[in-house]
């Protein structure tokens, strides 16, 4: 332990002796290590950690399942699970609430969550103030009280007394009984809580609209809730033949139940990014530890010739690399807490689970140690054994070799292949992200998007919620609308270019003999209003458009999309088809019988269920036959469309000014918000690759300096026999070419490897992709030209009297 | 009391060939060479004459291609480099003609340096061993310093108390004086006289009859044989006509 220390402070002494060499070093490490350590504590957040409740294990969600796909619950479905399964101490269901919420200045939207009573006592979160709703305020007429999150108790003026005081919800009075601890329900985009009471209609086995999460009894494993399940469903289909036949039920760890697998793997691909990253930064460091020890192998002798084993000179060489990768790991940890909050300040929103808290904590310091050790051991083991086989002998014989050695020089070069075979890699996987996006952010999406606004807006609740109140609303804002100046077209729908509908529903062609309800195809069921096309410029490639005449009280009809036709009516003439589906029942979460629907049209697919989708079979109806009471309308102007917002808030708020328009945005806005993921991603990647670009650059720059150092004789008579400076440059450029031209060679098989991994996430571009690689491959190319110009240059300006004399 | 009946280093027709591609290059043929304990022996010859070749093997850096040596009762030609470096430790000290101070460790640290190669010595005893070493050669008051920061003659004195440190049995001193100049050339032999007054074993390559002079015996080296003085300078007569 003493001669460890001992090491160590010598260590220390000659880092402070060589400021140069210790900067570079360590800030090369720091990046690594910082990068690293910043990645994984995502990862851990994300993946790694229990989830911030109690006995998280026992967690679980459970779904419905029909045709092997989960799918939301019904609210019948809900309530007999809880009655008959065994296996759960609780059962909550949920779902997304809106309100209208009356602030000092405009009304404004505000996003929540209506729970079954006793959410938070089932994760087992204590409330910052107050309680969890009691069992009681699940019923009709005790229902008004409502969570706060901390978020929105923090935004309201942060009163301690808020418990028990009112606030008012869509002009409803609701009392607050709770607010939430300050953390994970804060970063969910629902900023309350509201009791989920079920109204006798939506007590029904036919809609699905619910979310249910449970907590399994102790002892109770996931396989056999999902046995326990599965007879509680079996028997529900023998009940409810019409409604429940074919549908089960799924049993699921709540951890990351939520998070995409493309999610998941961009993170890992990330972590093997950032890995390559100190990888790159470990052969920069071993490169500067190699040279630096170049000039203490007499040390190293020395040291020998004293009695020093072989291990004795290899632990305390290593020793200094271990102290120089903790003095680059401190500073790692740093650069970390500051990339950590760059990434939760850049990250989008929504992107990673909400019980993810990405901090700098033990689990991700415990791994910043370990990368430093591996790290400190990785770029230390090489110049260590190095220094511990010197010849004492040869070494200290006055006059004797003390230059690097033949091995010495090619670990060196091996490095810096190894270097750019890296950072090709690494590169070559930023150039097909970036590539990717590239493609995605020219696809067709089926639409004009510019000059186009968007908002999301919610008819009055009037109880019961009329149809024809509906229709009324929002025929007089798309008049007014229509009439401001500058408004081209404008059109309401339930759905969202590039975010779909929302709403699926089953369907049947007439005439098609239905054997089995459960087994009927399913199709996104999109209402709008006749100008629903033209607005948004989507062309029809058989049949006619919605107009005015498709009222309430005429034929139904539907138009649907290329997918549909070309999935469900291959072979038959759209426009003789009649679709059987069940009729909403708008704000009432309920179905009813199935009514007949005329194919009047057949339209261009748009990308309605994300950027990368083809396009996903669509049935639209008139929204005057199928009213919905939240909508989303967008306007085509001939303007700025961003500009027009507050007028065209002005104009809905001059018909209900209590009514608030939700996320304005240009549907350029929503195009870009689509790709943030990708964008995100590809940042981060193109970050990483640049970091390596420029470690390798500095690493052949290194190497070829030190050779031009270690060379000043043999350049200098080379001079003196009479070679140019031009000579000499060549000389040097084509050794550190050659040296990057192997690394990209050996690059290759990595750049294709980082494409395999990378394509189930690429757009457009193949895992091979050869202008990307190409592309890189140029600018690694550059980048080590320029590197070994300067100590080409360099070498061309040896004075060759100078050099002889020195030898 | 010095005990010089019994061989410290016994060499039987030790032989040494360096092979570069296709040359052998004979460095030793066949040298037999005695040291008694507490001797001052002194090896001359001409540059390349196998004098630093035989102290390399002597202070165990090198291996011999044959022939038998045998340091302290022990035969070692054979030994692998862990087992040297144990010996090298605690039988022999160096003095080398360039020093050969670590230039980063203090004047206490480089002659504390052998020591913190015994991995049981206690921190104590280290800490005497080295400021009686130092006060030995009259560089106690220097112990903060740097390598650097020292004349030549110093630091060869530094040099002289590391070797002496580990309290070795046998003292090697590869041309002590080489990088000095006379006067304190001559205060570095009058230290080594010293220390074999005090019963130090001394092997000592020099290339100056001078110093060599201070030796109890002299050892002629000769393309790599022992030859006696005459001989020598005959074959040195020989090879100059």
């Amino acid at each position: 332990m003493k001669t460890l220390l001992q090491n160590a402070r010598y260590c220390l002494r000659l880092l402070r002796k060589n400021p140069g060499f210790s900067a570079v070093a360590v800030i090369t490490l720091a990046l690594g290590i910082g990068a690293n350590s910043a990645i994984f504590s995502v990862i851990y957040a994300v993946l790694l950690a229990p989830l911030p409740y109690k006995n998280p294990d026992q967690l679980v969600m459970v779904w419905s399942k029909i045709q092997g796909n989960n799918n939301v619950v019904s609210a019948g479905d809900f309530l007999d699970w809880k009655r008959n399964s065994t296996v759960f101490q609780e059962l909550v269901a949920w779902t997304g609430a809106a309100f209208n919420f009356a602030t000092s200045g405009e009304p404004e939207r505000i996003v929540g969550r209506a729970s079954t009573p006793g959410a938070y006592r089932l994760v087992g979160t204590d409330m910052f103030l107050g309680r969890d709703f009691l069992p009681e305020e699940g019923e009709l007429g005790k229902d008004h009280v409502v969570i706060l999150t901390h978020r929105l108790w923090e935004r309201l003026g942060g009163d301690r007394e808020i418990v028990g005081k009112q606030m008012k919800l869509d002009g409803q009075p609701y009392t607050v009984v709770g607010v939430t601890p300050p953390g994970q329900a804060d970063r969910l985009e629902a900023q309350f809580q509201v009791p989920l009471a079920f109204r006798p209609e939506q007590v029904s086995h036919d809609t699905h609209w619910l979310l249910v999460i449970g907590r399994l009894k102790p002892g109770v494993s996931i396989a056999q809730a999902q046995s326990n399940m599965d007879l509680v469903t079996s028997q529900m289909a023998k009940e409810h033949p019409t409604s429940n036949h074919g549908w089960g039920a799924s049993v699921e760890a709540l951890h990351n139940d939520f998070f995409p697998r493309e999610s998941q793997q961009i993170l890992w691909l990330l972590m093997a990014a950032v890995g390559l990253v100190l990888l790159i930064a470990c052969a920069n460091v071993a490169n500067l530890v190699l040279a630096k020890g170049t000039t203490r192998l007499k040390e190293a002798a020395v040291r020998t010739s004293l009695g020093a084993t072989r291990w004795d000179v290899f632990g305390q060489f290593l020793t200094e690399s271990l102290v120089l990768a903790g003095i680059g790991g401190l500073l790692g940890i740093g650069l970390a807490s500051l990339l950590i909050r760059i990434l939760v300040l850049k990250l989008p929103p929504d992107q990673l689970p909400s019980e993810a808290e990405i901090t700098l904590n033990m689990p991700v310091l415990f791994f910043t140690v370990a990368a430093t050790t591996l790290a400190g051991v990785l770029f230390g083991c090489a110049p260590a054994w190095h220094a511990a086989k010197v010849d004492p002998n040869e070494t200290l014989k006055e006059g004797g070799r003390s230059g690097p050695g033949a091995s010495r020089n090619r670990l060196r070069k091996v490095l810096v292949v190894s270097e750019f075979a890296l950072a090709l890699t690494l590169l070559s996987a930023a150039g097909l992200a970036l590539h990717s996006l590239w493609k995605l952010s020219r696809v067709d999406l089926g639409i004009q998007p510019d000059h186009l606004l968007t908002f999301g807006l919610t008819a009055p609740r009037e109880e019961p919620r009329q149809p024809a109140h509906i229709l009324s609303f929002y025929r007089q804002v798309l008049d007014r609308v229509q009439t401001l100046p500058g408004v081209i077209n404008v059109e309401a729908e339930n759905g969202m270019p590039l975010r779909g509908t929302g709403i699926g529903m089953p369907f049947s062609v007439a005439g098609q003999t239905v054997t089995d309800p459960a087994q009927r195809p399913a199709a996104m069921f999109l209402m709008a209003t006749p100008s629903y096309y033209k607005t948004l410029a989507i062309p029809l490639t058989a049949g006619r458009e919605f107009t005015e005449r498709d009222s309430e009280n005429s034929t139904r009809v539907a138009i649907v999309n290329e997918a549909f036709a070309k999935k469900y009516l291959a072979g038959v003439d759209p426009l003789h088809q009649r679709l059987l589906i069940e009729r909403l029942v708008p704000g009432q979460g309920k179905i009813e019988s199935a009514v007949g629907w005329q194919i009047v049209g057949v339209s261009r697919d748009i990308r309605n269920g994300g950027i990368r989708g083809e396009g996903y079979p669509e049935i639209a109806v008139p929204f005057a036959q199928s009213p919905w009471p939240e909508v989303n309308i967008v306007v085509r102007t001939a303007q700025d469309p961003g500009a027009m917002g507050k007028m065209v808030a002005n104009a809905v708020h001059s018909i209900n000014a209590e009514v608030a328009l939700e996320q304005i945005r240009t549907m350029d806005d929503i195009v870009d918000e689509s790709l943030i993921t990708d964008r995100f991603s590809t940042a981060l990647f193109g970050g990483f690759a640049v970091l390596a670009l420029v470690l390798a650059g500095v690493g052949i720059y290194g190497v070829m300096a030190f050779a031009v150092a270690q060379r000043t004789h043999e350049l200098g008579l080379r001079i003196a026999l009479g070679a140019r400076h031009e000579d000499v440059i060549q000389l040097v450029l084509r050794e550190g070419l050659v040296l990057a031209g192997i690394g990209l060679a050996v690059g290759l098989l990595g750049a294709y490897a980082a494409g395999r991994a990378l394509s189930g996430l690429l757009y457009g571009v193949g895992s091979l992709d050869l202008p990307a690689i190409a592309a890189v491959a140029i600018i690694l190319l550059t980048a080590a030209f320029v590197a070994c110009y300067i100590p080409a240059r360099r070498a061309a300006g040896v004075d060759p009297m100078a050099a002889l004399r020195y030898e | 009391m010095k005990d010089t009946a019994q061989p410290l280093i016994q060499i039987e027709g030790l032989t040494k060939v360096f092979y570069t591609d296709e040359i052998e290059t004979h460095a030793l043929s066949g040298v037999h060479l005695s040291v008694n304990k507490g001797e001052y022996v002194a090896m001359s010859g001409p540059s390349g004459c196998g004098k630093s070749t035989l102290l390399s093997i002597i202070g165990l850096l090198d291996t011999p291609t044959g022939g038998r040596y045998t340091l302290n009762g022990r035969t070692v030609e054979n030994l692998d480099f862990g087992e040297r470096s144990r010996i090298r430790n605690q039988e022999i000290g160096f003095i080398f003609q360039s020093f050969n101070l670590i230039g980063d460790l203090t004047v206490y640290e480089n002659v504390e340096l052998p020591l913190t190669y015994r991995q049981k010595m206690p921190a104590a005893q280290r800490k005497q061993r080295v400021m009686e070493s130092l006060e030995r050669v009259g560089m106690a008051h220097r112990i903060r310093h740097y390598p650097s920061q020292l004349s030549g003659g110093q630091q060869q004195r530094v040099a002289v108390a590391r070797a002496l440190s580990g309290k070795p049995s046998i003292l090697l001193a590869d041309e002590p004086t080489g990088n000095l100049d006379s006067r304190n050339g001559e205060a570095v032999m009058e230290l080594l006289q010293e220390l074999h007054r005090d019963g130090a074993t001394i092997c000592m390559v020099t290339h100056d009859p001078r110093f060599a002079r201070h030796a109890q015996r002299e050892v002629h080296l000769f393309d790599g044989k022992v030859v006696a003085e005459e001989e020598l300078k005959k074959l040195m007569q020989e090879a100059s006509a």
